[in-house]
């Protein structure tokens, strides 16, 4: 801890969602503003970047002359580092020379390749079945979360070893792989000074957080804390908190009664509460009333009866009469239908009804427990049919999966013959027809069986003129100006360097894909640092090519994949959003109309089970015992609640629960979140 | 209390009805209602949960074979609930086959048993690709360990099999061998680990070689994060094993466990379930006589007939009403003749000695009168019938009797796909109206050809052929577009004629781009032909198409089951079509994820294969409606399609000694190959090699492949039993020389029990029935 020891002030302010909490702390920043605070001596400290809009908002209205520090956790920390790495690099054995690389996931995922592979050839792996690609984030998954808790991987091998019993003795090989694999890697990442999210977290913590200099620096710099959404905070960022607040002039610990939505990303709720009596003051938000208030107290009443441990003793009458209420349920609207498409087109049907009624755009939210291809274009032709603008969110789609930026991986290709790829005619006349502008798909057949040959591209000035003139002569200038460009490019030079060219040149220009289609332009952004950052971990390059085909390969293997893009620059936009209901609840939008897709999907209630890794058990406090079904059952029921609450309590107006009685795949549903309803239903005072 | 009785119980059914708890078994008759009293039963212990139950997920669990069953006795449950009691009518209870079931408990814990919660399940289909393509690529490796099987005269000079074994018999053997050997191994829960560890290994070569293989095809299902079906039903059994809390916790949830078909319940079911139940609310029904599905399974009749003698209710379901009293006589017949005079010993244990009884006076629903009731065995000592010849006089029956019998419903049996197939060319090339229960149904082919015909195009834009099927068979068949435009041309001929010119017209169509997307220098239809002219509507129409058209174009680069779910909706309205071609949607991306250089054209082909009946699909008629017969149209189905349903008159085709053999010397077997030294029948050694590797017992060779020919013919004189008790009114039973009659030592015989029932029916055999 540190030497400097204030008597404890400071807030803590909890509250369920829409209490103004967020609303309060922003306002207490403004005062801190106004009463020349110096601007940079405040830290706000969130989970994620795009939590602090009603900061920025604050800060963009004050206009300071310094600005507070709006950061992450492990933003700080990687800022940290990179101050004062010659300080770490005298505790651990690393290049002093050389300047850290901070890595992503996608990064490490590459660097974890290699280790895990020699573990795989061994057969170590062979009781789970989990794709390569998922071995290996999970793996990365357990060092995270290891970090997080402040357990080193042997101690996160052996709770996990422990949580699992005696059930199947294989496990144990796998999990004991699963740890040798990660310390390989984190043995070559020190040496190599790459610092991948867990490293970051554990360096700072155990090294910088000790360290004379960096104490007296960061005293000197902040005195002031706002921490905003504590519950989704794991329990190293805590420690964090607790580092910091000898040293603060004032604080505020925000914390949602309901929260906890990013637990399996290692949030800690329990522990972050436990923040509480860190602080003077201990305020209580009240959540605002609406429509959707009384139902959100029944089911407050419903799990409490399902807690009641007696609850088998009591007889059949007493029973029925418990549960009789006269509840309020007319903002809850029950849809049903037989098949899922059915259901998604009655949601639909109320989209353009709301949109009828004049309802913003913005003002709708649809979610689904997740959202697969499937779903999500199938509500993209519906919107389009309707004329409803959309945004879908789904922060963890493979790069690889857009079209667009399959184009451009097809273009790598083309451009490097000596990959030797031969790729399908159509895959060409898909390129072409995304990329360049007019270009329809017929016409892109027609073209790409002329110039496509022996895996390169001919010049449109060999087809014979009446071909030209069915391609259309715009095109075909486009695709020279393509063909030209691919031909004559520089090759030799790093990924990130060719793709950006590829976009800035050429692709973003007029008459060619990307021109103001600003997602996809996005979507090229990730591509370009996902390559910046790779090609940054290889040394001592001498030829780009190499380096640039096995970039495309791990793209195409889903080794490297993207990383979810910054929502804040959508907050504003005007269009019904479509999300996984998890991310929705951690993007915090609240809507005046929800619409909840496929009610009786188990997913709402199942949480994401991954063989090597387990939310519950790296946490911090959690026991060193068995994982036993009965503790997953409760959490995942309190898991449901949450989750439920949290939607309701983001929705001002309406909820629409759409139900299709066969799921996709044909089988009836009776998901929990169904039963819960049908409980609330039979619950209605007759 | 006991309940009142229902008049629409028979007194057998009513007593089943006052289950209380405990365990149960029902055995069952073909014909005796068991299907009617299960949903009812299922409906009374559902309506019982409702009362007690409001707050907690309790269950009533329906444990069936299969998919069609599942879903007949969710509707007649629901139908019951609702109807009956005025209960919500699909809730309280699930009705799953056993792999549903065991999806439903590893999707719950996956991790329990390594997987993570998107693992993906492949179909039998997909599964049996992955395997065929690791067999095929280590077919030299795999095949040099069994050559040691192959029959001299079939090895070459340096002692490796003839260039025909090796290009086309081996690799099909290695493959059905491979896939049986899998299947055993997991229906054991034995891991290509344990099969490894085992010393004994190396002393028994058809063991090593599936070991291997089976390693090989574990492996390459973890490299995808998938599993198979079987791998489901062990997971489910592993995952509930492993953790007490959870299996407790399923325990809760299913207070009452109703399993139909329990005689065909495999080892992993019996166990599952009696896991799931604890001993407890346990109630099973079948018919040991009518277990059709045990060669090369665990699937035994016998733990049935354990349960039945232990169970604290035992219930007999002996009256038929389905069948005229001629045909439980015949049926009776040769069960009876089967226990006391069948010629091999060991087959005489074929059946339970289990007689029919006709409903008594009263009955709710009474048999067929006697006197309407007819049973034809066509076979004479002295003649051979051809296969074709067997056809012909099946189709001069049926044209004979057809006209006279519109409201009657009709089923042709066969023990075959093959033959099935067979049947229905011929009676459609006669204009027999006929519908098919064989692999596929025909209207899932339809839809799954118009997929087809669709994603062809799409695949090959420019091709104008294509474009023009895509008119005929998706846009015109399907009528996408404004039907009245077809209308007001005329009757159906009229339309034909129209819709063949359009299409000529397409074909012949030079600018297919400026077809489907005009540009602004050339805004007309690049098509000219005279029916333009004479019904301008239709130049709107083909506008209206090309508009639909260049859009799927446009989708045509997503994924594929994004593609035909947005082709989907576009064509078909029906929820059964719809969801049907969801399930393409799945299996194409699923095999695309299986084989990664795959594009629309060769996930087209893989449509083509399923509509032209190539490749099994479980098509929505089977997922959704249960089969009803129809007046008046010949079904035609194998005989174990055909359990379950009943017709007025059935045809039992190819009763000869290759469908039906007794294990008799000169009987032939299907597994047994002909390249095989020792009439070895390799699949079956294989299987005995697994078993003694987990016993850690001793193998003798030629065991098993004996001991395969008794099963089969026992389970084959069961699903004659099976075959003769699906007609109401009329049986016909013929025979046929096989495909082989050319060749003497090839041709077979008519088989030994239509030869003693056919005695039996014309008095020159008695037979004493108990």
């Amino acid at each position: 801890m540190p030497a400097k020891n204030k008597p404890q002030r400071g807030t803590f302010l909890e509250g369920p969602v829409s209490s103004g909490k967020t609303q309060q702390a922003a306002d207490y920043l403004g005062r801190l503003l106004d009463t020349n605070v110096q601007g940079s001596t405040i830290m706000v400290l969130v989970p994620q970047r795009h939590l602090a809009i009603a900061y920025d908002d604050i800060i963009y209205d004050k206009k300071p002359i310094f600005k507070p520090l709006i950061t992450t956790h492990s933003g700080f920390a990687r800022q940290m580092l990179q101050r004062f790495w010659p300080i770490i690099t005298q505790k651990i054995n690393t290049n002093a020379l050389q300047e850290p690389t901070f890595a992503s996931v996608s990064l490490a995922q590459y660097h974890m390749l290699p280790f895990v592979e020699t573990y795989l050839k061994q057969g170590l792996f062979d009781s789970v079945y989990v794709s390569q690609t998922r071995l290996i984030t999970q793996i990365i998954d357990n060092m995270n979360k290891s970090a997080l808790s402040a357990l080193s991987l042997d101690q996160a091998e052996d709770r996990l070893i422990r949580a699992w019993g005696d059930r199947h003795s294989s496990r144990e090989t796998v999990y004991k792989a699963a740890t040798n694999a990660a310390k390989e890697y984190q043995d070559y990442c020190l040496e190599h000074g790459i610092l991948d999210y867990a490293l970051q977290l554990n360096l700072f913590h155990d090294y910088l957080l000790h360290e004379p200099v960096f104490i007296d620096y960061f005293q000197r710099n902040f005195q002031y804390l706002i921490a905003d959404n504590l519950e989704e905070f794991g329990a190293r960022d805590h420690d964090f908190i607790e580092w910091m607040i000898p040293m603060m002039e004032d604080y505020l610990l925000v914390y949602d009664q309901d929260g906890g939505y990013r637990v399996f990303l290692g949030a800690d709720p329990e522990n972050g509460y436990q923040l509480a009596q860190l602080c003077q003051n201990h305020q209580v938000a009240e959540p605002a009333q609406m429509p959707l208030s009384p139902i959100i107290t029944d089911i407050n009443a419903v799990y409490a009866l399902a807690a009641d441990d007696d609850y088998d003793e009591i007889d059949d009458e007493a029973l029925v009469a418990q549960q009789q209420t006269s509840v309020d349920m007319s903002a809850l609207h029950f849809i049903g239908s037989k098949f899922y498409h059915e259901m998604v087109t009655r949601c639909l049907e109320q989209v353009q009804q709301l949109k009828n009624q004049d309802v913003p755009h913005k003002q709708i939210a649809i979610m689904a427990p997740f959202l697969n291809d499937s779903l999500r274009y199938t509500l993209e032709a519906g919107f389009a049919h309707y004329n409803i603008p959309a945004f879908v969110y789904r922060p963890s789609r493979p790069l690889q999966a857009e079209p667009k930026i399959k184009a451009v991986l097809t273009c790598l290709c083309l451009a490097y013959p000596e990959w030797e790829i031969n790729i399908p005619q159509g895959d060409i006349a898909a390129c072409l027809h995304v990329l360049i502008q007019e270009l329809d798909l017929v016409r892109a057949h027609l073209l790409t069986n002329i110039v496509y040959r022996d895996a390169s591209l001919t010049s449109f000035n060999i087809i014979a003129k009446p071909v030209q003139a069915r391609i259309t002569h715009a095109v075909g200038e486009r695709f020279e100006h393509l063909r030209a460009w691919l031909a004559n490019a520089d090759k030799n030079v790093p990924p990130d360097y060719f793709l950006s060219r590829l976009f800035g040149e050429l692709l973003a220009q007029s008459g060619f894909g990307f021109h103001g289609d600003l997602t996809s332009g996005r979507f090229m952004a990730e591509l370009i640092s996902t390559a910046k950052q790779f090609r940054s971990a290889i040394p001592d390059v001498e030829n780009w090519s190499v380096v640039t085909y096995e970039f495309y390969q791990l793209i195409q293997q889903g080794i490297i994949s993207s990383q979810p893009y910054n929502w804040q620059n959508y907050q504003g936009e005007d269009a019904v959003l479509v999300s996984p209901a998890h991310a929705y609840l951690m993007l915090n939008r609240p809507v005046d109309y929800q619409l909840w897709l496929d009610a009786g999907n188990s997913a709402w209630w199942e949480r994401i089970e991954q063989p090597l890794t387990h939310p519950y058990v790296l946490r911090r406090g959690y026991p060193n015992t068995v994982w036993t079904d009965d503790l997953e059952t409760h959490h995942q029921d309190e898991s449901l609640r949450r989750i439920i609450l949290g939607l309701l309590r983001r929705c001002r107006k309406d909820a629409y629960i759409f139900i299709s009685e066969i799921s996709e795949t044909g089988y009836e549903q009776q998901g929990p979140l169904l039963m819960l309803f049908q409980r609330l239903l039979s619950r209605r005072a007759e | 209390m006991a309940k009142p009785l229902n008049p629409l119980f028979r007194p057998a059914q009513q007593e089943a009805m006052q289950y209380k708890n405990g365990t149960m078994a029902i055995s069952a008759v073909p014909g005796s209602g068991k299907t009617f009293t299960l949903a009812h039963l299922a409906a009374d212990l559902i309506g019982r949960l409702s009362k007690t139950d409001l707050n907690r997920n309790r269950e009533v669990l329906i444990v069936t074979f299969t998919n069609s069953a599942v879903n007949s006795l969710r509707h007649k449950i629901a139908d019951i609930l609702q109807q009956d009691r005025g209960l919500l009518p699909y809730v309280g209870y699930r009705v799953r086959t056993l792999h549903g079931l065991a999806h439903d408990i590893v999707r719950e814990r996956p991790a329990l048993v390594g997987l993570s919660e998107d693992f993906r399940i492949l179909d039998d289909q997909t599964s049996q690709h992955v395997l065929k393509n690791i067999t095929e690529a280590n077919f030299t490796a795999y095949g040099r360990l069994l050559n040691a099987y192959i029959a001299e005269e079939y090895l070459d000079n340096d002692g490796l099999p003839i260039r025909r074994l090796r290009n086309r018999d081996l690799p099909d053997l290695i493959f059905q061998i491979s896939s049986r050997f899998i299947k055993y191994c997991k229906d054991h829960r034995m891991t290509p680990d344990d099969l490894a560890n085992s010393k004994q290994l190396s002393q028994l070569p058809l063991a090593a070689f599936g070991t291997r293989v089976y390693k090989d095809y574990q492996q390459s299902l973890m490299y995808q994060g998938a599993v198979d079906f079987d791998d489901l039903v062990r997971f489910a059994l592993d995952a509930i094993t492993r953790d007490p809390a959870f299996l407790k916790r399923l325990q809760r949830r299913w207070r009452y466990i109703l399993e139909d078909e329990a005689q065909d319940s495999t080892a992993l079911q019996e166990q599952m379930l009696g896991l799931l139940t604890d001993k407890g609310n346990w109630i099973r029904v079948g018919d040991t006589n009518q277990a059709i599905n045990t060669t090369f399974t665990t699937a035994n009749p016998r733990f049935l007939e354990n349960f039945t003698a232990n169970a604290d209710t035992n219930i007999e379901l002996k009256q038929s009403g389905r069948s005229g009293r001629p045909i439980i006589d015949l049926a009776n017949a040769l069960m009876a003749w089967t226990v006391e005079s069948h010629p091999i010993e060991a087959l005489r244990e074929s059946f339970s000695y289990r007689l029919m009884e006709p409903t008594l006076a009263g009955d709710p629903q009474p048999n067929p009168p006697i006197t309407e009731t007819r049973v034809h065995i066509h076979y004479d000592p002295n003649a051979s019938v051809t296969t074709d010849q067997e056809l012909d006089l099946l189709l001069r029956s049926l044209q004979g009797w057809l006209p006279d019998h519109p409201d009657k419903t009709i089923a042709v049996l066969v023990p075959e796909n093959s033959r099935g197939f067979h049947v229905i060319e011929r009676l459609e090339a006669n204009d027999i109206p006929c519908e098919e229960l064989l692999r596929s149904s025909s209207h899932t082919r339809e839809v799954v050809g118009t997929m087809y015909t669709i994603l062809s195009y799409l695949s090959t834009p420019l091709n104008a052929q294509l474009l023009a099927d895509v008119y005929k068979q998706v846009w015109f068949t399907w009528r996408v577009g404004n039907p009245e435009i077809w209308e007001n041309i005329g009757d159906e001929e009229a339309q034909l004629e129209a819709l063949a010119k359009v299409a000529q017209a397409i074909r012949k169509c030079k600018s297919i781009e400026n077809l489907l997307y005009p540009t602004e220098d050339n805004p007309a239809l690049p098509l000219s032909s005279p029916i333009f002219a004479e019904y301008p509507d239709l130049l709107q129409d083909l506008a209206h198409f090309s508009d639909y058209v260049s859009y799927w174009l446009n989708a045509s680069i997503l994924p594929v089951d994004q593609l035909i779910i947005i082709i989907t909706q576009d064509i078909f309205h029906d929820p059964v079509n719809m969801a049907l071609c969801h399930k393409l949607a799945v299996l194409l991306r699923t095999t695309q994820q299986i084989n990664k250089e795959w594009r629309l054209a060769e996930l087209a082909l893989e449509l083509k294969s399923i509509s032209q009946n190539e490749r099994r699909f479980l098509g929505m008629d089977e997922l959704v409606t249960s089969y009803e017969p129809r007046p008046g149209t010949v079904t035609v189905s194998t005989m174990h399609s055909a359990k379950g349903l009943e017709w007025d008159r059935v045809y039992i085709l190819s009763v000869n000694n290759y469908s039906f053999p007794s294990a008799l010397p000169e009987d032939r077997f299907i597994s047994e190959k002909w390249f095989i030294r020792d009439e070895l029948n390799l699949e079956a050694e294989a299987l005995a090699q697994a078993k003694a590797v987990k016993d850690n017992a001793v193998y003798t060779e030629g065991s098993a492949s004996k001991q395969a020919r008794m099963d089969y013919a026992a389970e084959r004189l069961r699903l004659l039993y099976v075959g003769i008790t699906r007609a109401r009114q009329e049986l016909i039973m013929l025979w046929n020389t096989g495909r082989f009659a050319h060749k003497e030592n090839m041709r077979t015989s008519p088989a030994l029990p239509l030869q003693v029932l056919s005695e039996y029916l014309d008095g020159t055999r008695i037979i004493n029935k108990k």
